[in-house]
């Protein structure tokens, strides 16, 4: 279970700072323009203006730094893949050479440039997660995808599916280890070398745990419907997403930035 | 010695921001034939201490011997499963197998048991927590009632011949009846089969009931390790960790406090009863 604690990809730092503070949608409709940014970008220069970006709201919203690091690490074997095709197999002028394999300039350059998009994407969106709670996100994700209502898109729906699932998660990866312990005790061993062995004994998981599913979610329909819930329509909330004058200004400001950066990177 | 742990201590999530502390110096051992109570507040640690015993959790510090063999090193992991035998809160919730027999019968599959042995161990194990092998070895788990369910996730336990059987709350949800079946069957496994019990649970009465030996943990630590009569004896103590004492031991407490001259540990119906009339007697003659 040691992996699921470690893992800070996803996961939402309390905290009161102004970025923890500003509007959900605000946060995601950045967030997007943040990713647009990226891959319009196509010079280190460009890169590092993002990173400065980024270390600033880092130290805004006064995340610690082994936590994005934590986030990072899952992602350092893609990099690595991604940096050994483009070193190895892009064409162009030869600068290294290992035995057969010869490294490019170009390569070098597009796969630097590549990985580089691809750290700064990661730090962003998890930028977003830890400094907004599941509850915000979904709540700010549902009222974008309002305008969608008109073309029959269930926004209200989508919404409470990912707050459910979100609000779940916890709970089955405790689920998942309970039931883990309970079957190693009884001999089963999930580490065996023998597959057949192996995928017996993940059985013996995953049955209870689909049992503990579908039971929870027989539960938590018939909790929702004592309580009268019927779906979206003519629904009131108890948070109401406002956004501030400090969020119009700090969401204008980083707009003027994103744009600035962009006519930088592209020279 | 069964089971000895010395100086142990247990971190979750040791060299996080989320680092909580679950044990602390915990030193016990456990000799063959005991029937140990485990009792302490919500969060002191029982089930964290519990895991130690079959190797589910390492110690950060210290070490757990089994049979004077250290867990993790000396003594595979297995035959520390196979001597330990744990039963988890909500055992029920472990069963998955189409037939009680099968589920039952999982546990000593994994230990590499011959088919024709299997046979006769269900067969013990189902006797052990009082379920007829032939109405019940062929039916679905997920058919019998709660009560049932739990001993037979008991038996998948027992079945495996451990040397020791912990039981985290093995009777909580149960109403009175599968309760006391639950019960019954526990004293009789340690009377009559000499099998070491530690029982955790939050039934005070149950505790002082069924344990020959009682443990009180608060806060990751050992509070008291003593006789029922002199752990519960320190009424003024529990009561400020957050635990109750038995029914039979607050009414002597109050009659005590009222003037009659009563002794004040004891949890028999009977025991009570005369205690009290004798008491009454020697005020009234
Ligand atoms: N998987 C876990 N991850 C992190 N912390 C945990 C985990 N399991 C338990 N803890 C913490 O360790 C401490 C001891 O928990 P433990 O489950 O051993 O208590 P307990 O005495 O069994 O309580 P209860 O009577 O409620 O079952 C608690 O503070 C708890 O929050
Ligand atoms: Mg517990």
């Amino acid at each position: 279970m040691k992996t699921f604690s470690r893992l800070t990809i996803g996961q939402y730092y309390p905290g009161e700072s102004f970025i923890h503070r500003a509007d959900p949608r605000l946060k995601i409709v950045l967030l997007l323009s943040i990713l647009v940014t990226l891959f319009i970008l196509s010079n280190f220069l460009g890169f590092f203006y993002l990173f400065l970006f980024f270390l600033v709201a880092i130290v805004v919203a006064k995340i610690p730094f082994s936590w994005i690091l934590r986030g990072l690490r899952p992602l350092i074997y893609i990099i690595l893949f991604t940096l050994i095709i483009h070193f190895f197999f892009t064409a162009g002028e030869p600068i290294a050479r290992f035995g057969p394999f010869v490294v490019t300039e170009e390569g070098f350059k597009n796969g630097l440039l590549l990985s580089v998009r691809f750290i700064l994407l990661v730090v962003g969106a998890s930028l977003l997660t830890f400094t907004t709670s599941p509850i915000e996100l979904t709540d700010g994700i549902e009222y974008l995808l309002t305008p969608l209502k008109r073309i029959k898109v269930p926004a209200h729906e989508l919404a409470m599916m990912m707050t459910i699932a979100l609000r779940f998660i916890p709970t089955l990866l405790l689920e998942t280890d309970r039931i883990m312990k309970a079957q190693i005790s009884r001999g089963a061993d999930f580490e065996s070398r023998n597959l057949l062995r192996r995928a017996k004994n993940l059985i013996s998981l995953l049955v209870p745990l689909f049992i503990g599913v579908f039971r929870r979610a027989d539960e938590l329909a018939l909790a929702m419907e004592s309580r009268c819930y019927r779906g979206g329509e003519g629904r009131t909330r108890l948070r109401v997403l406002t956004m501030r004058g400090k969020d119009w200004m700090a969401g204008m400001a980083t707009i003027l930035f994103l744009l600035s950066a962009i006519y930088i990177g592209r020279l | 010695m069964l089971i000895k742990l010395k100086n142990v201590n247990f971190t979750y999530m040791s060299n996080t921001p989320l680092a909580q502390r679950a044990l602390e110096n915990v030193s016990l051992s456990i000799s063959a034939g005991e029937f140990v109570g485990l009792i302490g507040p919500t969060g002191s640690g029982k089930s964290t201490l519990v895991q130690h015993l079959n190797g589910l959790l390492e110690p950060l510090e210290g070490e757990v011997l089994i049979e004077g063999k250290k867990i993790g090193g000396e003594i595979s992991p297995l035959l520390v499963r196979q001597k330990i035998g744990l039963v988890f809160q909500f055992p029920e919730s472990q069963l998955f197998e189409e037939t009680v027999f099968k589920d039952i019968a999982f546990g000593l599959r994994n230990l590499g048991y011959p088919d024709d042995e299997i046979e006769g161990r269900v067969r013990k194990a189902l006797a052990m927590v009082g379920l007829d092998y032939f109405e019940f070895k062929d039916r679905s788990p997920f058919t019998l009632s709660g009560g049932e369910m739990r001993r037979v996730a008991i038996a998948g336990v027992l079945a495996m011949n451990p040397s020791c059987l912990v039981l985290d709350e093995p009777t909580s949800g149960l109403d009175s009846i599968g309760t006391r079946e639950i019960i019954s069957h526990l004293e009789r496994l340690n009377r009559e089969e000499g099998l070491t019990i530690i029982l955790i649970s939050h039934d005070m009465d149950e505790v002082a009931h069924l344990a020959s030996r009682v443990i009180v943990m608060n806060e990751g630590k050992i509070e008291f390790d003593d006789s029922p009569r002199r752990v519960f004896s320190q009424k003024s103590d529990l009561l400020k960790i957050g635990l109750d004492i038995p029914q039979f031991t607050s009414l002597l407490f109050m009659l005590k406090e009222g003037g009659l001259d009563v002794p004040l540990a004891l949890f028999e119906l009977n025991e009570v009863k005369n205690a009290i009339v004798s008491a009454l007697e020697r005020r009234f003659s």
